[in-house]
């Protein structure tokens, strides 16, 4: 009964309770997992070489848990100022639902094991890849940029690209100009979707301390940067078909989606909203830069697979 | 703080063995998984399937 949790409910009272494993895999951060699942996967396929499908199941595997983890050592680093923010508040460890070393605990032990069984069953580059991933996000991050300055999501967006690098390591033991450009569409993504996000809550950050940049340096001036990454973003995205690495099938929707962007970054940019009910471009913004980079990488998959 | 088993009421009892069985089921469910997953990436590994990397362009 050693490890027995006390939630507090909003009575009051304190329930004697054990952490169920929902409470464990909502640590995982899953939503997030899914993105870098998806990535990683696109990745896997877009490299050169064959991998047994079972090892590329485990390939997987190991980045979907990697990013639990990172995600899992996240929320104990963060359980302060999670518990300030409504967005995050009803999570298990600002909800009492868990305690802080067991979340320690169980993001250092599927951390450690998920590099390990990468380095064993495939290759130890991309291991390496995942042991920088996690301590990236961890460290640099998490522990160390998200709450000093507002450039935090800027160098905190390479945590979520190195997924990629991960997943074309794991087949291809290599990591070659494709897969950096992968890596520079995700990070050049980032800025643009989380700031999009800190526009319409800016308030919980503010109530958090958490410099994002709409809480440091004002509304107009995200709106301001996130035009300037969205122009940033689009060439990139443009730069595989004109290198010669994939064929115009993924240019053309590329070149498509990132007219879209453009002009939806625009929009953020020309609006002037103050209050979070009346943005809706930045939330258009938000929710289309999901699809954005899900067709972009779907493009790819397809450019690799339909076209010799 | 309430985290003496003798003191709970019976609600509380039957929510911490729920709790507690879901939780078990889990582990042993993770337990299963991962000696799966070691016996597949052993037989794997063993049969020599495993890549053959080639050169470093993607179309």
């Amino acid at each position: 009964m050693n490890n027995t949790a006390t939630a507090q409910p909003a009575t009051g009272v304190p329930t004697p309770l054990l952490a169920d494993w929902r409470d464990y895999f909502a640590l995982l951060k899953p939503r997030v997992m899914t993105l870098v699942i998806f990535t990683a996967a696109c990745a896997m396929v877009a490299a050169p070489g064959s991998l047994h499908p079972f090892l590329a199941f485990t390939g997987i595997l190991c980045i979907a848990v990697a990013a639990g983890a990172a995600g899992a050592l996240n929320q104990w680093y963060e359980a302060d100022i999670d518990a300030l923010m409504k967005r995050t508040a009803k999570r298990p460890l600002p909800a009492g639902k868990l305690q802080k070393p067991e979340a320690l605990a169980f993001g250092v032990i599927l951390g450690i094991g998920s590099v390990a069984i990468m380095g064993l069953a495939l290759n130890w580059v991309a291991a390496a890849w995942l042991a920088v991933s996690i301590l990236f996000y961890v460290v640099v991050y998490t522990a160390w940029l998200k709450r000093r300055t507002p450039q935090n999501i800027v160098i905190g967006g390479a945590a979520g690209a190195f997924p990629v690098i991960c997943g074309w390591a794991a087949v291809a033991g290599e990591t070659p100009m494709l897969a950096w450009i992968l890596f520079a569409i995700i990070f050049l993504w980032t800025p643009p979707h989380f700031w999009a996000l800190a526009l319409f809550m800016e308030a919980d950050y503010a109530k958090a301390g958490v410099p994002m940049l709409p809480v440091t340096h004002g509304l107009k001036e995200t709106r301001r940067q996130i035009l300037a990454y969205s122009a940033l973003l689009v060439p990139v995205t443009i730069a595989p078909p004109l290198l010669g690495l994939t064929g115009w099938a993924y240019g053309g929707t590329a070149i498509t989606l990132g007219v879209i962007f453009m002009v939806m970054a625009w929009n953020v940019y020309r609006s002037s909203a103050t209050l979070a009910a009346d943005m809706v471009a930045e939330k258009k913004l938000f929710k289309f830069s999901l699809l954005y980079l899900a067709c972009l990488f779907g493009a790819l998959v397809a450019d690799v697979l339909l076209l010799p | 703080m309430n985290i003496d088993p003798a003191t709970w009421t019976a609600d509380e009892r039957a929510a911490f063995m729920a709790r507690r069985a879901s939780r078990n089921r889990a582990i042993g469910i993770l337990l299963v998984a991962m000696v799966a997953l070691f016996f597949g990436i052993t037989v794997v590994r063993m049969s020599g399937q495993v890549s053959a990397p080639t050169t470093a362009t993607a179309s």
